[in-house]
């Protein structure tokens, strides 16, 4: 009984707490400015009868424009991008030049979108062992996260993980299965 | 348990004629020593034997044993089927410790052209001969068996169990302990479990199954990658990799409790459990924003201590018996090779020199030596080197790739992933190279074995229950 009241109560709180949705002319929160808003919205009421579907549209713009400058905006949804696999030699973890020219675009296309997080998988071929597979993997995601950080992506953004040869990407066993396999992939968080 | 033991003169003589082999130059006395120890000590019931000393490796020496049929009570099919079973099991379990070597009356009997065999009649082919028999009590089963010295017709040991049918196997496996004991004085491994890692299509799951890939049973399964079990020298836990949650983490499996527990584990990969020999602490390998380490805690998890410091690729930690030092994998030399520290992280030495691909060191239970995973000819072997340095032997041979060797309680097996039938199986093979056999049975890929230490008989029936 007591949880449902206090589940309720949290909800409630979270329906006050959080800006109404688009398209409903949105709650003024208090706010320094709270006078001018309530100056717009009365010369709104004042002129009622004329042509109020204009006054709608400024009032909505008026309020969109206090809203992002309010700080308990809720970021826009990132933008889900696709970085592609860069490829390691085999037994290696450090960067091929084709690489870094890969990594460097991502780089530029993590800094456009600011909110978006993503997590650097680690991958080798089967040819290994599988535990120096999982250390190697891991390495892999390192160095390619480290890169990342000097091309000015901030480290909070990016998390890594090694699957070692545990998923390969393409379950055959030649030379450009292999290939394929010893990838850094990346996944949107 | 009902069993007797003579140890008249006329048994050793039988015995003392088969000369022990030194198969490890000079240090086959502490060995022999150790060996005695862990006997004196896995159970009240033998304290008051007499140990033999004898027979450490395979080849001529070996006890030639005859195996009798079991008889039977009940003339019902059901009774045929599991006497069958009880010889099959007790032959098997025999043959597999490298230091008997079984035949089946059958055998004889066509060729001596007899019905029913006598011990005069074993002699001197044979060395000792079992006999055995099954019989119903309530709803449960007895199995009898008794082990005689052929050339003077004493008795030297026996074996009484009233179990029910579904502990029949296990039953015999501890027969098959109690004889291997009373003909060689050595542990057996008929009771043991081997700890491993089944891939199926929705997960990758921690199993258990009898040394000889029966009774595989399911113990982590949760949809998610479950890697590299290392069974506890106490025999009640498991501990193993997990990427529930997408968190690589190190987890305790209770076996008596079924609890798992996570454990203090840091930054990203935590993985490749190692137990230290007094089941107190953990070797494992992790990164923290850099490179893998070797890192050292107590089993719940707190008193966290970075053991390797190098920027190379440090992992696949195992312990030495004496739990001073770790054998472990770093690529600091460029690439992957095996290394000797002492366990707080200082004196670090290089063992392997050979190959270009050394991995998943595992040190034999008697101290001398390391198995480990190397690549050979491009194709990886289960390797040996002497825990002192020396030259690499390759102990497995033939197609596919052999990798994570794990050794028995006993330092006589060592069980290992290889793909030669096709798929990834177990295998397990002597420690000399011979007698290689695969054990799994199931259609699923399987890898990461751990061999179980002598189980409690609590553990061997919660194991096997259900």
């Amino acid at each position: 009984m007591m949880a449902k009241h206090v589940i309720a109560a949290i909800v409630l709180g979270l329906l006050l707490w959080l800006p109404a949705g688009c398209g409903t002319k949105p709650e003024p929160a208090v706010e320094p400015d709270v006078e001018t808003q309530v100056e717009a919205a009365d010369d709104a009421e004042t002129e009622a009868g004329e042509a109020s579907a204009e006054s709608m549209a400024f009032d909505d713009l008026f309020h969109r424009a206090q809203q992002e400058e309010t700080e308990t905006e809720p970021p826009p949804p990132p933008r889900v991008i696709t970085l592609k696999d860069i490829h390691f030699e085999f037994d290696k973890f450090s960067l091929t030049p084709e690489a870094r020219r890969t990594l460097s675009s991502h780089a530029r296309e993590l800094g456009e979108s600011p909110s978006l997080r993503i997590q650097v998988e680690g991958h080798c071929d089967e040819r290994g062992t599988q535990e120096y597979n999982l250390a190697l993997g891991q390495r892999r995601a390192q160095a390619v996260k480290d890169y990342l950080i000097s091309s000015g992506v901030q480290p909070s953004r990016i998390s890594i993980i090694s699957y070692g040869e545990e998923r390969p990407l393409d379950p055959r066993s030649n030379e450009e299965a292999w290939g394929t396999n010893r990838r850094a992939h990346f996944k949107n968080l | 348990m009902n069993s007797g033991f003579i140890s008249n003169s006329p048994t050793r003589s039988t015995l003392a004629r088969l000369t022990p082999v030194r198969r490890i130059a000079g240090s086959a006395r502490p060995w022999v020593v150790l060996v005695a120890c862990l006997v004196l000590s896995a159970g009240p019931s033998w304290a008051q034997r007499e140990i033999y000393l004898g027979i450490h490796t395979t080849g001529a020496q070996q006890i030639s044993l005859l195996v009798d049929e079991f008889t039977c009570e009940l003339d019902r099919l059901s009774a045929r089927v599991l006497a069958n079973q009880a010889s099959e099991i007790l032959r098997n379990d025999l043959d597999t410790s490298g230091l008997v070597e079984t035949t089946s009356s059958s055998v004889i009997k066509d060729e001596l052209g007899l019905g029913s065999l006598s011990l005069a009649d074993l002699n001197p082919r044979f060395d000792a001969s079992t006999q055995g028999r099954l019989s119903v009590e309530g709803g449960d089963i007895v199995i009898e068996a008794r082990l005689f010295d052929v050339p003077t017709q004493k008795l030297v040991a026996s074996f009484r169990r009233r179990i029910a049918e579904s502990a029949f196997r296990s039953a015999v496996h501890q027969m098959a302990d109690h004889f291997l004991h009373a003909l060689t004085g050595e542990m057996g491994i008929a009771e043991t479990k081997i700890a491993l890692v089944r891939e199926t299509e929705r997960g990758m799951d921690i199993c258990a199954m009898d040394y000889d890939g029966h009774d595989l049973r399911v113990l982590v399964q949760n949809g998610e990658m479950n890697l590299l079990p290392a069974w506890s020298p106490l025999g009640d836990e498991i501990a193993y990799t997990s990427y529930i949650g997408g968190d690589p983490g190190l987890y305790v499996l209770n076996l008596d409790t079924g609890v798992r527990k996570r454990l203090a584990t840091l930054g990203e990969l935590n993985t490749s459990a190692a137990w230290s020999p007094d089941g107190q602490k953990l070797a494992f390998s992790a990164t923290r924003g850099g490179d893998p380490e070797v890192f050292v805690m107590r089993r719940d998890g707190g008193g966290l201590e970075q053991v390797t410091v190098h920027r190379a690729i440090d992992c696949s930690p195992t312990w030495a018996p004496n739990g001073h030092e770790i054998a472990f994998t770093s690529d600091r030399a460029g690439t992957p090779q095996i290394y000797v520290m002492a366990s707080d992280g200082t004196n670090v030495r290089r063992l392997t020199y050979e190959g270009d691909y050394n991995d998943s060191p595992s040190w034999c239970p008697t101290g001398d030596r390391i198995a480990f995973t190397g690549r050979i000819g491009g194709r990886f072997r289960i390797c040996i080197v002497p825990v002192q340095g020396g030259p690499v032997y390759p102990l497995t041979d033939g197609p596919g790739s052999h990798e994570s060797p794990s050794w028995a309680p006993d330092g006589r097996h060592i069980a290992y992933v290889s793909n030669e039938g096709g798929k990834s199986a177990i295998y397990i093979i002597n420690a000399d190279g011979t007698n290689k056999r695969k054990v799994s049975t199931s259609p699923h890929r399987l890898h990461a074995p751990s061999w179980s230490p002598p189980l409690s008989p609590r553990l061997v029936a919660k194991l096997s229950e259900g």
